[in-house]
């Protein structure tokens, strides 16, 4: 079932070698080797461990050399020499992935120069001085996948960097990684009354478009028709690059597959999609991979969203459809919680926490990196006090390319 | 006696029950003129005492009879007999507006005003309590005026205040939150005046009544807009203080002593750093719906998360906890203790603060808030630990009838299954 979100991933290398050509003149993509410590190695022993991508060990050892892992398993040989880290009655997963980050971008997750905005990278906006990257990194979420906000129809380009901040250099892992697109009612909310405001001068830069559910529907259409006007968005006809699409209620999601038909978009991620459960059919059949969040009552919500389910993402996960959490706009120290409810609800406790990591690696493209224990993969992990979906369990620590930057006093 | 389990919430199961226990009463006699049910649970949480393991607790009418292990408690013979994971006092709420449309009375200083006049009680805020295994509360009104008036202690089964009411009045709801264009300063003068007026008032009734006694004519009856500040003088009320940050703590714990009015402080999320002087003015505190707030380290480029209830605890003031009625999670009390729970607040303390802790602070611990012989039998039969997200409740008792079923629960049902209709299947 997960077939879908590594050819996700796979088009993402592709679409990122593809831009880097594109854009090499802009400069944009500031990829910078991480150094790690000479020579460091680091055994977490006799501990639980939900390695996510294989079956759980109930007591085993995570072997970290220079940054990376380098050994899993119940019965692994420490070298000598090595720092050891007692885990007895701990239990160590993968650093938790939010798939949809906005936290650390401050009022500037969406451009208002244009409705259509594909070239603006996201990762180029994001403080990495912000307390809210550092909130997110003491509450487990080690990899942010950062997209645009929701209120252009066509956001930017996503990317993907690590919570951690060393010496003020920001970790980027891999930017293009999608494009946003956004339908419903957070892209025309507002702009009816700034076409108030400004009735007596409709040339005013201020009036925007659109102002209803169809006029967005329209002006995503008339985007991915001029690629001329807009060269990124050939890379996600041509399946170079993910469109995701942040849709929430059911017509809107209908919208995005059927948008997605027309044009011939291999690949789409379905955002938000708080009403996913109402197309659980049409979502599964094309194994549309959806990112959830944030956080948030039924009770509590926007008419549009009145009619959502408790049990979202267990209806979507148990039809098939990969399910990812993400804090969009939300508290970004939360997440945890996000699959804590899901299971509450009824989603299965292991896809609840493969949605936190490697399907959320595998949706922002990082799966390569990040998102579960296994050998080659960066040294993100979280040590907790029990059962990670477990409330009353707390992160003890938080290490980040093999080093402890965070520990619960 | 039997048409007391028809309410909307029971079922045929029930209505059979209660004709079981009809049938009982033949039998027994006398004595067991009222229902009894014997719950049987895996895991009982007293609160006032230890959790006992495979124990049963008895319901005699609308009281807890008996309650102990299976060894320890006879079940009588005919007893209808429910079977839990695990058994707990309901959960009580001292401080919310569920059910209010307007929580503030725009005037500064309506000590008259009771919330309930104001209460709608079908509102689905107290469906919802009951679903998430409240069955006690405090409505009172929200935190913007001076004098707010006093709050009533209900239970969260309408259809009037009438059937809801537990006991009137709760607490004089006191602000000193700057609010309506008045800063810090002015609610706090708003609020001496307030105290002075009556005292003025009071001054010279006292003068007038002793003119009246002496030509024996008939005693001025106390003016009904002044009475409840009486109450309040003269310590028959409790003070319910909203302070929304330390400044306007500091001046409350003033205010408490200089009056000796007997008080519980309602803070703001941001008021853990007055928790020791709290302690030792030995005033209990509703905390905050929202338990954790972050302070930048400059120095060290690190977040400090507080967790209040934590501070609280190790500081040493008695506190409840609060729902919240728009934050994700802080919704559910339980939620509350278990974050508290988890950041080192001991599971007693944080199961203290949700229960049996509300009901001192509002005045109610000898009817609720544990489970002990006499109380009241409001019960929450859970399908695990309380402090396990994936626990349910399964049934509420409140005064020994059952209100609430998991399995009649439709909306509920539809929340969790996405079916439109969910009895359809």
């Amino acid at each position: 079932m997960h077939s879908v979100s590594r050819r996700v991933s796979q088009a993402v290398h592709l679409g990122a070698v593809v831009l880097t050509t594109l854009l090499a003149a802009s400069g944009a993509i500031a990829q910078k080797a991480v150094k790690p410590p000479i020579k460091s190695v680091i055994a977490i022993r006799n501990a639980r461990i939900l390695p996510v991508s294989s079956p759980e060990i109930p007591v085993g050892t995570v072997l970290i050399v220079n940054g990376k892992i380098r050994a899993v398993g119940a019965s692994v040989t420490i070298p000598a020499g090595a720092t050891i880290i007692e885990g007895v009655g701990k239990v160590v997963i993968p650093g938790l992935v939010d798939a949809g980050a906005r936290f650390g971008l401050g009022e500037t997750a969406n451009e208002q120069a244009s409705e259509v905005t594909p070239s603006i990278h996201v990762l180029e906006q994001v403080n990495r001085h912000s307390p809210e990257l550092r909130r997110a990194l003491q509450s487990g979420v080690t990899t942010a996948c950062f997209t645009p906000g929701p209120e252009n129809i066509v956001g930017g380009l996503c990317g993907a960097a690590k919570t951690y901040v060393s010496n003020g250099e920001f970790l980027p892992l891999r930017d293009n990684t999608a494009i946003l697109a956004a339908l419903g009612e957070d892209t025309f909310n507002g702009n009816g009354s700034f076409l108030r405001a400004n009735a007596g001068n409709l040339s005013s830069i201020y009036l925007r478009r659109p102002n209803s559910r169809m006029g967005a529907v329209f002006e995503l259409r008339h985007a991915l028709d001029s690629l001329s006007l807009y060269p990124e968005l050939k890379l996600v006809r041509m399946g170079a690059l993910p469109l995701r699409i942040h849709a929430t209620a059911a017509n809107d999601i209908r919208a995005a597959v059927t948008i997605a038909d027309e044009f011939k978009v291999p690949h789409i991620v379905i955002d938000d999609c708080i009403e996913g459960y109402r197309d659980l059919d049409i979502l599964a059949a094309r194994h549309i991979p959806v990112v959830l969040g944030p956080l948030f009552d039924p009770q509590l919500v926007s008419p549009e969203r009145a009619a959502t389910v408790l049990n979202n993402a267990g209806l979507l996960s148990d039809a098939g459809v990969p399910v990812a959490f993400g804090s969009h706009g939300g508290d970004e120290t939360q997440l945890r919680e996000y699959a804590i409810y899901a299971v509450r609800a009824g989603m299965k406790p292991d896809l609840a926490l493969r949605a936190l990591t490697l399907t959320a690696a595998e949706i922002g493209g990082v799966a390569d990196r990040v998102g579960s224990l296994q050998d080659g993969k960066d040294a993100d992990l979280l040590i907790l006090s029990g059962d990670p979906l477990d409330l009353t369990s707390h992160i003890e620590r938080v290490i980040v390319n093999g080093q402890v930057v965070y520990r619960a006093e | 006696m039997q048409s007391r389990f028809t309410g909307s919430r029971a079922g045929s199961v029930l209505r059979l029950t209660g004709l079981l226990c009809i049938g009982l009463q033949a039998v027994v006699g006398a004595r067991a003129q009222e229902p009894v049910t014997a719950i049987k649970a895996a895991k009982i949480i007293t609160i006032s005492g230890h959790e006992i393991t495979n124990g049963v607790v008895l319901v005699r009418g609308s009281k807890i009879a008996a309650v102990g292990t299976g060894a320890e408690v006879q079940i009588p013979a005919g007893a209808t007999v429910l079977d839990a994971a695990c058994v707990m006092p309901g959960l009580v709420e001292a401080h919310t507006s569920r059910g209010m449309d307007a929580a503030n009375e725009n005037v500064a200083v309506v000590p008259f005003v009771s919330t309930a006049d104001g209460i709608d009680p079908v509102n689905i805020s107290f469906e919802d309590a009951l679903r998430d295994g409240i069955t006690t509360l405090q409505v009172i009104q929200g935190n913007n005026t001076v004098v707010g008036g006093t709050g009533i202690i209900v239970k969260p089964i309408g259809p009037t205040v009438e059937t809801m009411l537990v006991k009137r009045p709760g607490a004089m709801k006191l602000s000193l939150a700057p609010s309506g264009g008045r800063n810090r300063i002015t609610q706090l003068e708003e609020l001496r005046r307030a105290f002075e007026d009556y005292a003025t008032y009071k001054q010279q009734l006292d003068e007038r009544r002793a003119a009246q006694k002496k030509a024996s004519q008939p005693l001025e009856e106390i003016d009904p807009k002044q009475a409840a500040m009486r109450d309040l003088v003269e310590g028959k009320l409790t003070a319910f203080i909203y302070c929304p940050g330390d400044p306007e703590t500091l001046r409350a714990i003033e205010l408490v002593q200089a009056r000796k009015l007997k008080a519980v402080l309602v803070l703001g999320s941001d008021c853990w750093r007055t928790a020791p002087l709290l302690a030792k003015s030995h005033i209990p505190v509703v905390l905050d719906p929202k338990l954790i707030t972050w302070e930048t380290d400059e120095d060290k480029d690190r977040e400090i998360r507080h967790v209040i209830p934590a501070e609280f605890y190790r500081a040493g003031v008695k506190f409840a906890l609060e729902a919240s009625a728009t934050l994700p999670g802080s919704r559910y009390l339980w939620y509350q203790a278990a974050i508290a729970v988890s950041y080192g607040v001991p599971r007693a303390e944080a199961l203290r603060s949700i229960t049996l802790t509300p009901a001192e602070l509002i005045g109610v611990a000898n009817r609720v808030g544990s489970i002990e012989v006499g109380k009241d039998a409001n019960l929450l039969l859970t399908t695990g630990d309380p402090l396990d997200s994936k626990s349910w409740v399964d049934t509420v008792l409140i005064e020994g009838k059952t209100v609430y079923e998991r399995k009649t629960d439709r909306r509920l049902q539809k929340l969790l299954s996405g079916k439109e209709q969910a009895d359809a299947q």
